[in-house]
């Protein structure tokens, strides 16, 4: 009987040396937080590492480079969340392009992604801006080329390091010999699209919608390629006010698209802030079959 | 006395069990974290960012502004950190050559901030 009871007691001190060692790796802070991931930032850390990864992907167009910066951030629709920063950006006074590249990132996740350019070397492929510490590419894209030249004299890279990247967990990094040639640019992004010559109103139609019966005005605005225009200003004036806003903010409508809610019985003058003709809208009505309601107006601008 | 040893010894198994659990298998997970504590591989994707954006820009002072958005760490040592790192890892050759021009804009712009003609 004794015996029997003996054994509770171990059973007691385990059960409170475990409570105790949780007790300490969940609720005692730690001293520094380190080794933390994009992930758990701060929001506003979190849009500032978003609006970098739009910025990156306007220098280096790479957009599977792109996916796998915002999948560290693990938003849940980042095509929204890109969205919704830009129109925020743009409301609060952000840097312009900023708010573009944002959009532009945002309109690009909805379209399928193109394979990155593959250089002789097989550069472009590499992703190892996500690699763990331990060298091997998180989404397990081959780092094919090591440069042993390329070791960034200036820098002062030891000749060690660029070495211990032959005997990487990845096979296929090679050691080039050849002395890689002087910085070369990427092409880069028109980042103001389209500044002359202004725009004109190519095609002015009424929207009659019975069943959202929006007083909406639609606006499209396309390049001379009659593909869409984001970032460009559009400007509502009207009586005792007057609203700016941009093409592109709503990826899923297109790229040059944005709209503007009217109020019925009230007058408008919209027009491209970068210049073109006014054009002065109310709200129209609409019949159908006896049926009246509120209709709106669709615009394309485009380049002449 | 040999139930004291062996109680208190099941109590040092339960806290190192604890301990493993709640470190390992189901550790706290951080939220409002700040930049500076990000782990090193990420510190050094952001910083070829920042690299890339430069490439396009060719605005240093804008480059240095966002790099210290990774803390107080000086600009020029951050970005020769990152660059021993990329280079073990196993960054392209294209991505060093980046980090390598970010550098040289950083250098030159302590140099010489306000872009004077050099005589």
């Amino acid at each position: 009987m004794r015996e029997s009871r003996g054994s509770w007691y171990l059973l007691s001190g385990l059960i409170i040396g475990v409570v105790a060692g949780l007790v300490i790796s969940w609720m005692l802070p730690p001293a520094a937080v380190s080794n933390s991931a994009p992930n758990s930032l701060r929001p506003d850390y979190k849009d500032a590492y978003r609006a970098l990864v739009a910025l990156a992907y306007d220098a280096t167009g790479d957009q599977t480079r792109a996916n796998a910066r915002l999948a560290l951030l693990a938003d849940d629709d980042p095509a929204g969340v890109l969205a919704a920063q830009s129109q925020r950006y743009l409301a609060e006074g952000f840097s312009y392009n900023e708010a573009l590249a944002l959009a532009r990132l945002s309109s690009a996740l909805g379209e399928v992604p193109e394979p990155a350019p593959r250089t002789p070397t097989g550069q472009a492929e590499s992703l190892a801006t996500v690699s763990p510490l331990d060298g091997t590419p998180e989404d397990g894209l081959p780092s094919e080329t090591v440069s042993a030249e390329n070791a960034a004299t200036t820098l002062e890279v030891e000749s060690e390091a660029t070495l211990a990247a032959t005997s990487g967990p990845s096979p296929t990094i090679t050691l080039t010999r050849t002395p890689i040639p002087t910085f070369t640019p990427l092409p880069t992004l028109t980042l103001t699209p389209t500044l002359s010559p202004p725009y004109v109103l190519k095609n002015q139609a009424l929207v009659c919608e019975p069943v959202s019966q929006d007083s909406t005005i639609q606006i499209v605005v396309t390049n001379a390629a009659g593909e869409g225009v984001p970032g460009v200003e559009v400007i509502v004036q009207w009586p005792g006010g007057e609203e700016h806003f941009y093409t592109g903010l709503k990826p899923e409508m297109g790229l040059g698209y944005a709209d503007f809610e009217m109020t019925p019985e009230q007058t408008y003058t919209l027009h491209i802030a970068e210049g073109g003709e006014p054009v002065a809208l109310f709200v129209p009505e609409c019949a159908d079959g006896g049926q009246r309601y509120w209709g709106g107006w669709r615009l394309v601008f485009t380049h002449p | 006395m040999s139930r004291w040893i062996g109680f208190i010894l099941v109590i040092l198994i339960g806290i190192g069990l604890g301990l493993f659990y709640g470190l390992t298998v189901d550790p706290v997970a951080f939220v409002d974290t700040t930049p500076d504590s990000l782990r090193e591989d990420y510190r050094a994707d952001y910083v070829l960012m920042v690299a890339e954006v430069y490439q396009a820009e060719r605005d240093a002072a804008a480059a240095i502004a966002r790099l210290a958005f990774l803390g107080d760490e000086e600009p020029l040592v951050l970005i020769q950190n990152v660059a021993k790192f990329a280079a073990d890892v196993g960054y392209t050759a294209a991505d060093l050559d980046k980090l390598d021009a970010l550098f040289d804009a950083v250098l030159a712009w302590y140099d010489n901030p306000l872009g004077d003609e050099t005589p």
